[in-house]
Protein backbone atom coordinates (compact mmCIF):
# COMPACT_ATOMS: atom_id res chain seq x y z
CA UNK A 1 0.00 0.00 0.00
CA UNK A 2 1.35 3.31 -0.73
CA UNK A 3 1.76 5.71 2.28
CA UNK A 4 -0.59 8.70 2.82
CA UNK A 5 -0.15 12.07 1.21
CA UNK A 6 0.77 14.58 3.84
CA UNK A 7 -0.29 17.87 2.28
CA UNK A 8 -1.55 19.54 5.70
CA UNK A 9 -1.49 23.70 6.04
CA UNK A 10 -2.07 23.25 9.84
CA UNK A 11 -0.78 19.79 11.34
CA UNK A 12 2.20 19.47 11.83
CA UNK A 13 4.20 17.27 9.29
CA UNK A 14 4.52 13.75 10.66
CA UNK A 15 8.02 12.75 11.27
CA UNK A 16 8.98 9.28 9.65
CA UNK A 17 8.74 6.22 12.07
CA UNK A 18 12.40 5.57 12.10
CA UNK A 19 13.55 7.72 15.00
CA UNK A 20 9.94 6.53 16.99
CA UNK A 21 10.78 3.02 16.54
CA UNK A 22 14.55 3.85 17.56
CA UNK A 23 13.52 5.79 20.58
CA UNK A 24 11.25 3.17 21.62
CA UNK A 25 14.17 0.25 21.11
CA UNK A 26 16.68 2.49 23.72
CA UNK A 27 13.75 2.82 26.26
CA UNK A 28 12.64 -0.64 26.20
CA UNK A 29 17.03 -1.69 26.25
CA UNK A 30 16.97 0.57 29.35
CA UNK A 31 13.64 -0.12 30.96
CA UNK A 32 15.51 -4.08 30.52
CA UNK A 33 18.22 -2.95 32.34
CA UNK A 34 16.82 -0.93 34.88
CA UNK A 35 14.81 -4.36 35.71
CA UNK A 36 17.76 -6.27 35.39
CA UNK A 37 19.59 -4.41 38.02
CA UNK A 38 16.44 -4.08 40.09
CA UNK A 39 16.33 -7.66 40.42
CA UNK A 40 19.47 -8.13 41.14
CA UNK A 41 19.48 -5.16 44.10
CA UNK A 42 16.72 -7.04 45.23
CA UNK A 43 18.75 -9.93 45.83
CA UNK A 44 21.94 -8.11 46.86
CA UNK A 45 19.39 -6.73 49.96
CA UNK A 46 18.02 -10.24 50.88
CA UNK A 47 21.62 -11.50 51.03
CA UNK A 48 22.18 -8.29 53.35
CA UNK A 49 19.16 -9.02 55.68
CA UNK A 50 20.21 -12.58 55.63
CA UNK A 51 23.78 -11.77 57.25
CA UNK A 52 22.15 -8.90 58.94
CA UNK A 53 19.61 -11.63 60.86
CA UNK A 54 23.00 -13.89 61.54
CA UNK A 55 25.02 -10.82 63.30
CA UNK A 56 22.27 -9.78 65.06
CA UNK A 57 21.25 -13.66 66.75
CA UNK A 58 23.93 -13.52 69.32
CA UNK A 59 23.14 -10.19 70.73
CA UNK A 60 19.74 -11.41 71.89
CA UNK A 61 21.32 -13.31 74.62
CA UNK A 62 22.80 -10.55 76.59
CA UNK A 63 19.84 -8.49 75.89
CA UNK A 64 17.51 -11.33 78.00
CA UNK A 65 20.04 -11.23 80.50
CA UNK A 66 20.30 -7.30 80.53
CA UNK A 67 16.29 -7.80 80.99
CA UNK A 68 16.20 -10.46 83.87
CA UNK A 69 18.83 -8.15 85.90
CA UNK A 70 16.89 -5.45 85.18
CA UNK A 71 13.56 -7.23 86.64
CA UNK A 72 16.15 -8.27 89.71
CA UNK A 73 16.93 -4.64 90.28
CA UNK A 74 13.49 -3.53 90.55
CA UNK A 75 12.54 -6.29 92.74
CA UNK A 76 15.10 -5.24 94.82
CA UNK A 77 13.58 -1.82 94.80
CA UNK A 78 9.93 -2.52 95.68
CA UNK A 79 11.37 -4.34 98.25
CA UNK A 80 12.92 -1.76 99.57
CA UNK A 81 10.40 0.17 99.56
CA UNK A 82 8.16 -1.37 101.75
CA UNK A 83 7.15 -0.08 105.13
CA UNK A 84 8.94 -1.97 107.46
CA UNK A 85 8.71 -0.12 110.75
CA UNK A 86 4.67 -0.08 110.30
CA UNK A 87 5.19 -3.80 109.57
CA UNK A 88 7.21 -4.87 112.44
CA UNK A 89 5.39 -2.01 114.72
CA UNK A 90 1.77 -4.33 113.75
CA UNK A 91 3.68 -7.63 114.54
CA UNK A 92 4.79 -6.62 117.89
CA UNK A 93 1.61 -5.25 119.23
CA UNK A 94 -0.29 -8.72 118.12
CA UNK A 95 2.17 -10.02 119.72
CA UNK A 96 1.05 -12.85 122.62
CA UNK A 97 2.60 -14.85 124.91
CA UNK A 98 1.08 -17.90 123.64
CA UNK A 99 2.00 -17.70 120.32
CA UNK A 100 5.79 -18.09 119.08
CA UNK A 101 6.60 -16.69 115.32
CA UNK A 102 8.68 -19.38 113.37
CA UNK A 103 8.97 -17.29 109.90
CA UNK A 104 8.26 -13.59 108.60
CA UNK A 105 8.25 -13.62 104.61
CA UNK A 106 7.30 -10.26 102.83
CA UNK A 107 6.30 -10.37 99.67
CA UNK A 108 6.75 -6.90 97.86
CA UNK A 109 5.30 -7.91 94.54
CA UNK A 110 2.16 -8.94 95.35
CA UNK A 111 2.05 -6.95 98.99
CA UNK A 112 1.30 -9.54 101.19
CA UNK A 113 2.66 -11.03 104.42
CA UNK A 114 3.33 -14.90 104.84
CA UNK A 115 3.65 -15.98 108.73
CA UNK A 116 4.08 -19.25 110.04
CA UNK A 117 3.54 -19.12 113.65
CA UNK A 118 2.86 -22.03 117.00
CA UNK A 119 0.44 -21.63 119.44
CA UNK A 120 -0.48 -24.11 122.82
CA UNK A 121 -4.01 -23.95 121.24
CA UNK A 122 -6.12 -23.61 118.64
CA UNK A 123 -8.02 -20.85 120.21
CA UNK A 124 -4.75 -18.80 120.73
CA UNK A 125 -4.03 -19.16 117.38
CA UNK A 126 -7.86 -17.78 116.10
CA UNK A 127 -6.93 -15.10 118.95
CA UNK A 128 -4.01 -14.27 117.33
CA UNK A 129 -4.95 -13.91 114.21
CA UNK A 130 -8.06 -11.44 115.54
CA UNK A 131 -5.41 -9.27 116.76
CA UNK A 132 -3.53 -8.90 113.29
CA UNK A 133 -6.37 -7.66 112.04
CA UNK A 134 -7.22 -5.32 114.62
CA UNK A 135 -4.58 -3.78 114.49
CA UNK A 136 -5.07 -2.08 111.12
CA UNK A 137 -2.16 -2.50 109.26
CA UNK A 138 -3.74 -5.54 107.17
CA UNK A 139 -6.61 -5.32 105.11
CA UNK A 140 -7.48 -9.08 105.26
CA UNK A 141 -5.81 -11.59 107.58
CA UNK A 142 -7.12 -15.18 106.81
CA UNK A 143 -5.43 -18.90 107.83
CA UNK A 144 -3.55 -20.64 105.21
CA UNK A 145 -3.14 -23.89 107.16
CA UNK A 146 -2.98 -24.78 110.36
CA UNK A 147 -2.35 -28.29 111.75
CA UNK A 148 -1.66 -29.87 115.08
CA UNK A 149 2.23 -30.98 115.80
CA UNK A 150 1.55 -34.69 117.31
CA UNK A 151 5.38 -35.52 117.43
CA UNK A 152 5.42 -32.68 120.62
CA UNK A 153 3.87 -34.08 124.10
CA UNK A 154 2.84 -30.44 124.12
CA UNK A 155 0.49 -31.05 121.37
CA UNK A 156 1.09 -27.31 119.91
CA UNK A 157 -0.83 -26.00 117.12
CA UNK A 158 1.95 -25.01 114.00
CA UNK A 159 -0.29 -22.62 111.37
CA UNK A 160 0.58 -20.13 108.40
CA UNK A 161 -1.41 -17.46 107.85
CA UNK A 162 -1.59 -14.50 105.01
CA UNK A 163 -2.11 -10.86 105.10
CA UNK A 164 -2.55 -8.00 102.80
CA UNK A 165 -0.43 -4.90 103.28
CA UNK A 166 -3.03 -2.07 103.94
CA UNK A 167 -2.77 1.37 101.62
CA UNK A 168 0.22 2.00 98.61
CA UNK A 169 -0.31 1.18 95.14
CA UNK A 170 0.37 -2.34 94.54
CA UNK B 1 -20.73 9.62 19.50
CA UNK B 2 -18.73 9.75 23.00
CA UNK B 3 -18.78 12.96 25.30
CA UNK B 4 -15.50 12.23 26.25
CA UNK B 5 -13.98 11.98 22.48
CA UNK B 6 -14.14 15.10 20.46
CA UNK B 7 -16.28 14.58 17.26
CA UNK B 8 -14.36 14.75 14.43
CA UNK B 9 -15.80 17.20 11.36
CA UNK B 10 -15.35 17.31 8.07
CA UNK B 11 -16.47 20.23 5.96
CA UNK B 12 -15.56 21.39 2.85
CA UNK B 13 -14.49 24.86 1.46
CA UNK B 14 -16.50 24.83 -2.17
CA UNK B 15 -15.58 27.03 -4.77
CA UNK B 16 -17.31 30.23 -5.69
CA UNK B 17 -18.55 33.18 -4.10
CA UNK B 18 -20.05 33.20 -0.13
CA UNK B 19 -18.36 30.05 0.19
CA UNK B 20 -16.10 31.60 3.37
CA UNK B 21 -19.32 32.88 4.66
CA UNK B 22 -20.89 28.97 4.14
CA UNK B 23 -18.11 27.76 6.01
CA UNK B 24 -18.03 30.42 8.64
CA UNK B 25 -22.02 29.46 9.27
CA UNK B 26 -20.87 26.03 9.58
CA UNK B 27 -18.07 26.62 11.91
CA UNK B 28 -20.57 28.39 14.07
CA UNK B 29 -23.45 26.16 14.77
CA UNK B 30 -20.90 23.57 16.14
CA UNK B 31 -22.16 22.99 19.34
CA UNK B 32 -20.14 20.04 20.58
CA UNK B 33 -16.28 19.79 21.22
CA UNK B 34 -14.69 18.86 17.62
CA UNK B 35 -11.98 18.31 15.65
CA UNK B 36 -12.32 19.99 12.34
CA UNK B 37 -10.92 19.35 8.58
CA UNK B 38 -11.41 21.49 6.47
CA UNK B 39 -10.88 20.27 2.57
CA UNK B 40 -10.09 22.63 0.27
CA UNK B 41 -11.32 22.90 -3.41
CA UNK B 42 -9.34 22.48 -6.37
CA UNK B 43 -9.72 26.14 -7.11
CA UNK B 44 -7.82 27.22 -4.45
CA UNK B 45 -5.26 25.07 -4.42
CA UNK B 46 -2.24 24.86 -7.23
CA UNK B 47 0.02 21.40 -7.53
CA UNK B 48 3.06 21.02 -9.12
CA UNK B 49 5.29 18.37 -9.43
CA UNK B 50 8.89 18.51 -7.93
CA UNK B 51 11.58 16.31 -9.14
CA UNK B 52 12.87 15.52 -5.47
CA UNK B 53 16.26 13.91 -6.33
CA UNK B 54 17.83 16.95 -5.79
CA UNK B 55 16.68 17.47 -2.42
CA UNK B 56 18.76 16.21 0.88
CA UNK B 57 16.16 17.33 3.68
CA UNK B 58 12.72 18.44 4.09
CA UNK B 59 13.27 21.85 4.35
CA UNK B 60 15.56 21.73 0.93
CA UNK B 61 12.76 20.05 -0.68
CA UNK B 62 10.06 22.87 0.28
CA UNK B 63 12.47 25.47 -1.12
CA UNK B 64 12.71 23.47 -4.27
CA UNK B 65 8.60 23.39 -4.67
CA UNK B 66 8.86 27.11 -3.64
CA UNK B 67 11.57 27.54 -6.69
CA UNK B 68 9.61 25.64 -8.67
CA UNK B 69 6.04 27.72 -8.04
CA UNK B 70 7.94 31.21 -8.19
CA UNK B 71 9.00 29.98 -11.76
CA UNK B 72 5.82 28.68 -12.94
CA UNK B 73 3.93 31.82 -11.49
CA UNK B 74 5.86 34.56 -11.16
CA UNK B 75 6.63 36.93 -7.92
CA UNK B 76 2.75 36.13 -6.44
CA UNK B 77 3.87 32.79 -5.52
CA UNK B 78 5.75 34.58 -2.69
CA UNK B 79 2.69 35.50 -0.84
CA UNK B 80 1.54 31.29 -1.42
CA UNK B 81 1.19 28.44 1.46
CA UNK B 82 3.57 25.59 0.13
CA UNK B 83 4.10 22.32 1.20
CA UNK B 84 5.42 18.80 -0.51
CA UNK B 85 5.43 15.32 -0.38
CA UNK B 86 6.59 12.63 -2.52
CA UNK B 87 7.35 14.95 -4.56
CA UNK B 88 3.77 16.63 -4.88
CA UNK B 89 3.86 20.18 -4.23
CA UNK B 90 0.56 22.36 -3.56
CA UNK B 91 0.10 25.65 -2.84
CA UNK B 92 -2.53 28.26 -1.75
CA UNK B 93 -2.95 31.58 -0.85
CA UNK B 94 -1.59 32.26 2.61
CA UNK B 95 -4.50 34.97 3.03
CA UNK B 96 -7.13 31.98 2.25
CA UNK B 97 -5.07 30.30 5.59
CA UNK B 98 -5.34 33.22 7.67
CA UNK B 99 -9.29 33.93 6.88
CA UNK B 100 -10.27 29.84 7.44
CA UNK B 101 -8.16 29.93 10.72
CA UNK B 102 -10.49 33.01 13.42
CA UNK B 103 -13.33 30.83 11.67
CA UNK B 104 -12.80 28.13 14.55
CA UNK B 105 -12.70 28.88 18.14
CA UNK B 106 -14.60 27.87 21.05
CA UNK B 107 -15.68 23.89 20.91
CA UNK B 108 -14.58 23.63 17.57
CA UNK B 109 -10.98 23.01 17.04
CA UNK B 110 -9.49 23.37 13.30
CA UNK B 111 -7.02 20.45 13.55
CA UNK B 112 -6.51 20.23 9.54
CA UNK B 113 -6.72 22.09 6.52
CA UNK B 114 -5.90 19.99 3.40
CA UNK B 115 -6.52 20.23 -0.43
CA UNK B 116 -8.97 17.85 -1.83
CA UNK B 117 -5.89 15.69 -3.92
CA UNK B 118 -4.71 14.52 -0.81
CA UNK B 119 -8.16 13.94 0.93
CA UNK B 120 -9.08 12.19 -2.09
CA UNK B 121 -5.57 10.35 -2.25
CA UNK B 122 -5.45 9.17 1.41
CA UNK B 123 -9.42 7.86 1.27
CA UNK B 124 -8.67 5.93 -1.80
CA UNK B 125 -5.02 4.90 -1.68
CA UNK B 126 -5.55 1.16 -0.63
CA UNK B 127 -7.45 0.51 -3.96
CA UNK B 128 -4.73 2.60 -6.07
CA UNK B 129 -2.96 -0.75 -8.11
CA UNK B 130 0.88 -0.57 -7.47
CA UNK B 131 1.56 -0.14 -11.14
CA UNK B 132 -0.43 3.17 -10.72
CA UNK B 133 -3.29 4.81 -12.07
CA UNK B 134 -4.72 7.99 -13.53
CA UNK B 135 -6.48 9.87 -10.43
CA UNK B 136 -9.63 11.76 -11.43
CA UNK B 137 -11.35 14.68 -8.85
CA UNK B 138 -14.04 16.07 -10.92
CA UNK B 139 -15.71 19.19 -9.15
CA UNK B 140 -18.32 21.89 -10.66
CA UNK B 141 -16.70 23.59 -13.16
CA UNK B 142 -12.93 21.73 -11.93
CA UNK B 143 -11.14 19.37 -12.99
CA UNK B 144 -8.04 17.77 -11.32
CA UNK B 145 -6.05 14.88 -13.56
CA UNK B 146 -3.07 13.15 -11.57
CA UNK B 147 -1.18 10.64 -13.64
CA UNK B 148 0.45 8.30 -10.37
CA UNK B 149 3.33 5.58 -11.51
CA UNK B 150 4.44 2.81 -9.54
CA UNK B 151 7.65 5.23 -8.77
CA UNK B 152 5.51 7.94 -7.18
CA UNK B 153 3.74 11.10 -8.66
CA UNK B 154 4.18 12.14 -12.20
CA UNK B 155 1.88 14.51 -13.61
CA UNK B 156 -1.20 16.25 -12.38
CA UNK B 157 -3.45 18.84 -13.92
CA UNK B 158 -5.70 21.08 -12.63
CA UNK B 159 -7.82 23.40 -14.56
CA UNK B 160 -11.29 24.18 -15.79
CA UNK B 161 -13.69 21.70 -15.74
CA UNK B 162 -13.18 19.63 -19.19
CA UNK B 163 -12.99 16.26 -20.75
CA UNK B 164 -10.61 13.65 -18.43
CA UNK B 165 -10.36 10.69 -21.80
CA UNK B 166 -9.01 14.23 -24.08
CA UNK B 167 -6.82 15.43 -20.90
CA UNK B 168 -5.80 11.49 -20.76
CA UNK B 169 -5.00 11.47 -25.06
CA UNK B 170 -3.56 14.51 -24.55
CA UNK B 171 -1.29 13.23 -21.14
CA UNK B 172 -0.19 10.05 -23.65
CA UNK B 173 1.03 11.54 -26.60
CA UNK B 174 3.13 14.12 -24.79
CA UNK B 175 4.87 11.32 -22.23
CA UNK B 176 5.78 8.66 -25.45
CA UNK B 177 7.80 6.19 -23.77
CA UNK B 178 6.90 6.45 -20.30
CA UNK B 179 4.75 3.22 -19.07
CA UNK B 180 1.46 4.46 -18.44
CA UNK B 181 -0.92 2.92 -16.27
CA UNK B 182 -3.95 1.67 -17.77
CA UNK B 183 -6.85 2.37 -14.54
CA UNK B 184 -8.40 5.26 -14.03
CA UNK B 185 -9.61 5.84 -10.78
CA UNK B 186 -12.77 8.31 -9.69
CA UNK B 187 -11.91 9.54 -6.65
Amino acid sequence: MRSALQLDFVAPRRRGRAPGIAVLAVSLGLAGAILFKYDETQKRLRELDAVQALLAAPRAAPRAHAEAEMKSAQAAVRQLALPWAQLIDSLERAAMKEVALLNIQPDAQNRVLRVTAEARRQEQMLDYLRRLSATGAFAEVHLVNHQVREDDPARPVQFALQASFRGGAK
Amino acid sequence: MSLLWPERLTLALEAGEGALQELARKAGAIRRRAHVTVVLSNHYVRYAIVPGGGAATPEEELALARFHFTKIHGERAREWEVRVCDGLACAIDAALLREIRPLFKGKARLVSVQPYLMHAYNGARRRIPREGAWLVLAEKGRTCLARLAAKGWAWVHNGPEGDVEALIERERNRSSGEPLPAAVLKL
